[in-house]
């Protein structure tokens, strides 16, 4: 069992931006499933632009996987959940 | 790639309106285009070396937003495609800025919003009047689905009311004017006949080219109904006295302004105790209706006919002169007098007549028609008498 942190990044609320909070809740819910325990936070930089550059985030929505380790980051609407398992580094376990 | 045909490729990237980004393995920008730089308002080398990341998104819908720090949000379509550069592999990102395309959309969906939630309905046509568009508030008032008129003139809602030259007159001042306000009477699906407070507005692209016509309207019917009530006799269905003095008082400060005359018609049937003892309210109700419609007939465009009280009606008869008022009196006495009335009797009427003076309130103005008509009695009913402009008083007063 891994303690998986997920952050999604959106900047108001875009057809794209629901899309995507509903793609990474699924997401979420299925590794849930495998065993992890999840954490999901959703952030709306136009509500905290500060933060969005703290992170240098370049394009939204977008989701960065802070733990565990390595620091990964998927940039859409998160509709391809394998492209987005892979590309964050949790498809093994 | 030899040397010259690298340089050929860079300066077309460079040049390319859709911003381009090259993308190392694990996510980093490895080049920026300055289309790029515009897009994301950042130089390349500040882009140069960050993480974008990977990309998974729908191939239909790719859109990202980005935190531009000169423009605000910016939005972008999003194309990746998996290249090799120098037999490393890489992912190159299309990036197009459609953030106008999308708050155009947005707008559009508000519009659809009000389009479809507002109480009046709306109808788009192209200038030969074929339907593209109707609102859900069209589909209330006239029983018509969209389905059932996209694509057809709108002449189906037309009612008998009005005649082909009424439209034509429409469609000429729309071609002159751009736009048309004003009430007609349209036909529901059902077959009802409904009021419509209509405005019609010409469409026109940038150039003055007419593109579209917009057709607001509202069902008034049932305002039209309660005004209709408020201002006629239920019986004879002329005006009231109320919606006679309201226009009286209108035509007064008409008159007043522009230093016209008027004249006042006041007429009261003959003997009508002995009708209505003899054969009955009903049919006293009916002679009242009767006589209100054959005095009517001999109105002129802009005379006003209204009952004043019991047996006696009022006439106003705009921009006329006593004389002119008398041959219209005279019209009204004859006609009355010479037809038959079914179930009835003959009854004959008297009439005063009087012309407005200037400056006169009209309490007194009518206080000489009465007088004129109580004359008309005397001498013997079944005539008029024309008061006379300075108030005398009625013989035995």
């Amino acid at each position: 069992m891994t303690s998986i942190c997920l952050r999604l990044y959106l900047a108001g609320v875009t057809v794209t931006a629901e899309r995507a909070i509903r793609n990474l809740r699924q997401i979420a819910a299925e590794l849930q499933e495998k065993g992890h325990s999840v954490d999901v936070e959703v952030i709306d930089i136009l509500e905290r632009p500060q933060l969005a550059e703290d992170e240098r985030i370049l394009a939204t929505p977008v989701v960065i996987k802070k733990l565990p380790p390595p620091l990964r980051r998927i940039v859409g609407d998160l509709s391809e959940h394998e492209k987005v398992l892979i590309g964050l580094d949790l498809k093994g376990g | 790639m030899d040397a010259p045909a690298e340089t050929v490729f860079r300066s077309l990237v460079e040049r390319a309106a859709d911003a381009l980004l090259l993308l190392d393995p694990e996510g980093r920008i490895a080049y920026a285009n300055p289309a790029a730089e515009d897009l994301f308002g950042l130089p390349g080398r500040d882009l140069v070396g960050e993480n974008f990341g990977g990309l998974a998104t729908s191939e239909q819908t790719s859109e990202i937003y980005i935190p531009n720090p000169r423009r605000g949000l910016v939005a972008a379509s999003i194309r990746r495609a998996s290249i090799e550069l120098a037999g490393e592999p890489c992912v190159a990102l299309y990036l197009r800025d459609v953030t106008e395309r999308v708050r155009e959309a947005e707008r559009l969906r508000q519009f659809a919003v009000v389009f479809d939630a507002i109480s009046e309905g709306v109808m788009i046509t192209t200038p030969d009047t074929a339907i593209v568009a109707v609102n859900r508030a069209f589909t209330n008032i006239t029983g018509y689905t969209q389905d059932e008129v996209l694509g057809r003139t709108p002449e189906f809602l037309r009612s008998e009311a009005h005649d082909a030259e009424f439209y034509n007159e429409i469609g000429r001042v729309l071609k002159r004017e751009g736009q048309w306000h004003g009430e007609l009477r349209k036909r529901r699906k059902d077959g009802e006949i409904y009021l419509e407070l209509l405005s019609i507005n010409a469409v026109r692209r940038d150039d003055g080219e007419l593109i579209y016509y917009a057709y607001v309207f509202a069902d008034v019917t049932s305002v039209h109904t309660l005004r209709h009530r408020a201002e006629h006799d239920p019986l004879t269905e002329v005006f009231n006295r109320y919606a006679f003095q309201e226009r009286l008082e209108e035509e007064m400060r008409r008159a007043k302004r522009y230093g016209g005359a008027f004249s006042l018609i006041m007429f009261d049937l003959d003997h009508f105790k002995a009708v209505n003892d003899g054969y009955g309210h009903d049919v006293g109700d009916e002679v009242l209706r009767r006589v209100a419609s054959l005095a009517g007939e001999e109105l002129r465009d802009g005379d006003l006919l209204a009952r004043w009280g019991g047996e006696e009606f009022m006439i106003l008869l705009p921009e006329t002169d006593p004389e002119s008022a008398r041959l219209v009196a005279e019209r009204i006495r004859a006609r009355i007098a010479r037809t038959d009335l079914e179930g009835a009797p003959r009854v004959t009427v008297s009439l005063g007549i009087a012309g407005s003076i200037a400056g006169e309130p009209h309490e007194e103005l009518i206080r000489r028609v009465d007088r004129a008509l109580y004359q008309a009695k005397e001498a013997g009913r079944n005539r008029g008498i024309v008061a006379p402009e300075a108030a005398k008083p009625a013989p035995g007063e």
